[in-house]
Parts: structure tokens; C-alpha cells; sequence
């Protein structure tokens, strides 16, 4: 299955070159020309990365990373900003508002390219770590006759207060010292 | 007799004028200087009312002043003296000072009146006056100019500060501008950039070498025009003072050798960038970004502004002190008399006419130099090369 892209971005040109180049190299594009669509195409089709513009009319990409935030189904989607802004403190606001890379127009293929191929292998990463765990916990649960029982016990077992005691302890050594 | 003789000789050579006049106030003698005084013979006076003498209103009333001081004893000059008129045989009028004493001689009443000019004294008098009065006038005057000067003073002082507004104001404009043409100029850009890489994918196929040397042209003013626009966007921030340094420690020698390898890149036909670090130590306290930008400016122009088949030394060094980072081409060099203008925005040395550039890339390393408390300066020959050293205080 091909890798859905959603592209929001208000101008035709740099959006329909942007898509282009993203089918050419073989990902299946999703387009949207101005942020309240976009928001409404990556909750429809549950893209697998979004790249947005920052400066548009009516909602900015600002609001379209909000609204998707809010929403279980996209909040984990890799996000990336496109954007005309080349100030520290708009690439800073970005990051800081969950955003996972920013690319500064005029940006060519390779950076396009290799910023969302760097979203897309952290994201199978993570999912595969995920996949992992939940696949150690069914294996758990099912490896001896009452496995859910000793996940109960498990998860009773952990020892917060302990935990608790032992970082108290080691600061008292320190303060000791 | 001899003392008769003596108080009439005295009397006669007085320089003060005497009257003596009896009881009704006829003139019984008068000495030589009254009568200079007042412009008369003795003759003229003598048997006369002494109201001649006296101007009005006084001479009206003379008499009446007489019955007044006989009836009542009280005098209002007698034994007192004071400041009257005296009226000359001309009609012109003189000041002086009267002095009246009550003689009794012989059974019965005289005056003698002593008369002492004051003609000079009054005249000192009303020059100091005038004096008075012209100062006061000058004073005026003074005042009025000093009134006036302030005036200008206020208007020169609204002008200014009408100037001053128009300067904020062309400097917000141009802030604007930069700000709009940094972010504008950006969206057709990268239409363009983007337009370049789609026809060079669609023209593999065609295998025309003529197509990709002219799509790299295309991708190279791209990233020139780009670069124009962020040091637009870099001066524009320095000026409103919205650069501020991170300082953090970091390898200088892994952070300088990723720098040369980067610029290798980008260095001409058999460029060689040769970087070599001089100590033990290699951690620095710095900006990070901003001390790559300088770095990456001063390679940058090594590479422009140098041939082919040549090196560029990059060398750090790290002493008790200092951090030292040397980059030196082969290149053009700075003519002597561009070298006290060429950290100054816009400036170009006359020598990189046909080398496109806009004369702020060493502004901005100066800038950026000083932001982290370091220092450059730079030592240069035409057409034998040139050395910028940048120099950072170590601050452990």
C-alpha cells in the first residue's frame, strides 16, 4: 500500500509542484488548499505525514496542528511545517507546539525527500517498539495457565513506594556527603 | 573790626552761596556765589522778597510759610536743611540743598540761608537714572532675544524630534520591507526551485547534459537570492536587537571539522579546505549557531573570492586565553584603501565587481563576533591573499 501524504498548503504552484514531485518518487498525495480542508482530509483519510504551510487564510497551520492535536485519530500523525518564515522564534513556536520538523521555502526534493523519509522511520520505529511491548504482554498473558492472574500481581507488585524511598535515600547520602 | 574784616572775607570767598533775609523775608545781603548761582547782581537782590529766588509754588506761598514757622515755631527747614529749587535770572530752574539757621542779632530776627548747588550731584543723579533706565531697557532687550532663542530653541527642538519621527518611521518601513521581502520573495522562489526539480526528473530520460547545466543554474540563483534574503533577515534582526546569544559548551574540533566537510562541498574545482586545531583543549563556551555562521561566511568568501587549484587554511588554536580561528586564502585580496570600510553594511571592495554579493555577509560576522564578545580583524594584499582572525575570550 502506498504511503498517503497530505499536503495544506494556499499556493497552487508550490503545492501542486510539492505533490508532483511526492508521486513521482511514489507516495499518494492527498491536496488541500487552505487549513480548515486540511483539517477535514486528515481526519477522512488518516494520512500517514502532514505537511502543512504556516501562513494562510482563515485557519493557519498554527491551527490546523491544534485541531489535529485535540483529535485522537491524527494527534500522532507526523506533522511538517512548510513555511516562508525563517526566524528562530517561528521555527521555536513550531517545535514547541508539537510539530516534528519545519522546512523553510524555498526548499528543493532532497530536503523534502529526506525529511519526511526521517518522519516516516522514526514513526515505523516507534510503532514497532510499541508492537513489541503489547506482543511481550500478550505473550504474558498467555505463556502459563493463569498469566493474566500473574499480570495482576505484576502490575499490583510494582513497587512505587519503594521507588519513593529509595530516591529519598540516595539524596540523603548526598546531602550527607 | 579785624574780626568783621575776617567773617566777611569768609563770607565773600564761600563756595557755597549766602543769603541773609529778615523777618518778613526781604534780602538783606547775598555773597558773591550765591549770586553766581542764581544769575544775578547783589544789587538786583538786596531789599527784594527772597520768593524771587524761588520758583513756583513755592514763591506764592513763601509768605504764608513765614507767618506759619512765626506763629507756630515749628520749621520745616530751619535748623533742618533740605532739597529745594532755585529759579535763575533766566527762568531756568537749579537743585540745591538749603540750609536755614535763625539768627538773633541785635534784637531782632534774621535767616541766613546757606546754599549749596546740588546742580552736579542731580545731574549724576539722572545719569544714574538713565542708566538705570537703560538697562532696564537692555535688560528688556536680553530678555526679548533670550525669549527669542529659546523660541527657536523649541521650534529647532520640535523639528528634530519631527525628524526624529520620520526617521523611526522610514526605519519601521524598512523593517517592514525587509521582513515582507525575506517572507514574500520566499513563496515564488520556491515555486521556482520546485518547477526546476520536477523538469529535471521529467528530463532524465531525454539525457541532454545542456538541460541539467541549466536547471543547476536555475537551483544555484535559487540558493543565491535565498542567501540574500537571510542575511536581509539577519542584518534586520541585529538592528532591532533580536539576536540574542545561547551560549553552550560544545567540541570545537568535531563542531569545525563537519564545517570544513560542509564547505568542501560547495569549494571550487580542487579548492582544498585544510583545517588543523592547535592544543590540548578542544570545549568552547559559545553560540553555536552563530559563531557556524561566521565560519561558514569567511570560508564562503575564501572560496569566492580565491581560484581554482588552491588551498584555504581554516585553524583554530586554544590557549590559556584565547580562542584564535584563522582562515586564509590565495585570493584577490582587499585593495588597502576599501580595508577601513569592509565590515560596514553594503560595502564592496572594488576589486569583486564581477562577483556577486551584497556587502553584508562581514558586517553580520562582525556582529555576530562582538554578540559573543569576540573580536575579528584581518590582514589582506591584492592578489596574494587575505587572513581573517576571529578571536574569542575563553571563559571557562
Amino acid at each position: 500500500m502506498k504511503i498517503k501524504v497530505l499536503v495544506i498548503e494556499d499556493n497552487n504552484d508550490i503545492r501542486e509542484s510539492t505533490a508532483e514531485i511526492l508521486e513521482l518518487t511514489g507516495y499518494e498525495v492527498i491536496q488541500a488548499s487552505h487549513g480548515k480542508n486540511g483539517v477535514e482530509l486528515a481526519q477522512q483519510h488518516l494520512p500517514d505525514i502532514i505537511l502543512c504551510d504556516i501562513m494562510m487564510p482563515e485557519l493557519d497551520g498554527y491551527g490546523v496542528l491544534y485541531l489535529l492535536s485535540k483529535n485522537p485519530d491524527t494527534a500522532t500523525i507526523p506533522f511538517i511545517f512548510l513555511t516562508a518564515k525563517a526566524e528562530r522564534v517561528d521555527y521555536r513556536k513550531g517545535m514547541e507546539m508539537g510539530a516534528d520538523d519545519y522546512l523553510t521555502k524555498p526548499y528543493d526534493d532532497i530536503e523534502l525527500l529526506s525529511a519526511i523519509e526521517s518522519r516516516l522511520q522514526k514513526k515505523e520505529k516507534q510503532h514497532a517498539f510499541y508492537s513489541q511491548q503489547i506482543q511481550n504482554m500478550e505473550n504474558l498473558a498467555t505463556a502459563s495457565g493463569n498469566g493474566a492472574a500473574e499480570l495482576k500481581a505484576l502490575i499490583a507488585g510494582r513497587k512505587i513506594n519503594k521507588y519513593f524511598t529509595t530516591m529519598a535515600t540516595n539524596r540523603r547520602e548526598f546531602t550527607w556527603y | 573790626m579785624e574780626n568783621a574784616a575776617l567773617l566777611n572775607a569768609i563770607i565773600e570767598n564761600a563756595i557755597d552761596g549766602i543769603i541773609t533775609i529778615d523777618e518778613r523775608g526781604k534780602v538783606e545781603s547775598i555773597n558773591p556765589s550765591a549770586c553766581k548761582l542764581f544769575g544775578y547782581e547783589a544789587t538786583e537782590v538786596i531789599g527784594n522778597n527772597i520768593a524771587m529766588l524761588m520758583p513756583a509754588p513755592d514763591r506764592e506761598q513763601h509768605d504764608e510759610y513765614i507767618n506759619r514757622y512765626q506763629q507756630t515755631g515749628q520749621a520745616h527747614i530751619i535748623g533742618i536743611g533740605r532739597e529745594v529749587q532755585g529759579l535763575r535770572k533766566d527762568g531756568s530752574r537749579f537743585p540745591f540743598r538749603l540750609g536755614v539757621s535763625e539768627v538773633k542779632y541785635s534784637g531782632r530776627k534774621i535767616y541766613t540761608g546757606f546754599i549749596h548747588d546740588l546742580s552736579r550731584e542731580k545731574e549724576a543723579e539722572d545719569r544714574l537714572k538713565e542708566y538705570t533706565s537703560h538697562l532696564e531697557e537692555e535688560v528688556e532687550e536680553r530678555t526679548q532675544s533670550l525669549k527669542e532663542t529659546v523660541q527657536q530653541l523649541q521650534l529647532a527642538k520640535e523639528e528634530i524630534s519631527q525628524s526624529l519621527e520620520k526617521e523611526k518611521e522610514l526605519s519601521q518601513l524598512k523593517s517592514r520591507f525587509v521582513s515582507m521581502a525575506s517572507h514574500e520573495f520566499r513563496t515564488p522562489l520556491s515555486s521556482i526551485q520546485l518547477s526546476a526539480v520536477l523538469i529535471g526528473k521529467y528530463a532524465q530520460q531525454l539525457e541532454n547534459p545542456n538541460i541539467t547545466k541549466h536547471i543547476g543554474k536555475i537551483k544555484n540563483a535559487v540558493g543565491n537570492l535565498t542567501g540574500i534574503l537571510n542575511d536581509f533577515l539577519s542584518l534586520e534582526r541585529l538592528e532591532a536587537g533580536r539576536v540574542e546569544p545561547v551560549f553552550t559548551s560544545f567540541d570545537l574540533l568535531k563542531f569545525a571539522g563537519e564545517i570544513a566537510e560542509e564547505m568542501q562541498l560547495v569549494a571550487k574545482q580542487n579548492q582544498q579546505i585544510i583545517y588543523q586545531h592547535t592544543g590540548m583543549a578542544s570545549m568552547v563556551m559559545l553560540d553555536q549557531n552563530l559563531l557556524k555562521n561566521c565560519i561558514i561566511n569567511l570560508i564562503g568568501n575564501a572560496i569566492k573570492y580565491s581560484g581554482e587549484d588552491t588551498f584555504i587554511e581554516f585553524n583554530t588554536e586554544i590557549n590559556e586565553r584565547n580562542l584564535i580561528i584563522v582562515i586564509k586564502d590565495n585570493g584577490i585580496g582587499i585593495p588597502d584603501h576599501d580595508q577601513k570600510h569592509l565590515f560596514e553594511a553594503f560595502f564592496r571592495a572594488h576589486n569583486t565587481s564581477n562577483i556577486p554579493g551584497t556587502g553584508l555577509g562581514l558586517n553580520i560576522v562582525a556582529r555576530y563576533a562582538s554578540l559573543m564578545n569576540g573580536r575579528i580583524k584581518f590582514e589582506s594584499k591584492v592578489n596574494q591573499g587575505t587572513s581573517f582572525i576571529l578571536s574569542f575570550p575563553i571563559t571557562a
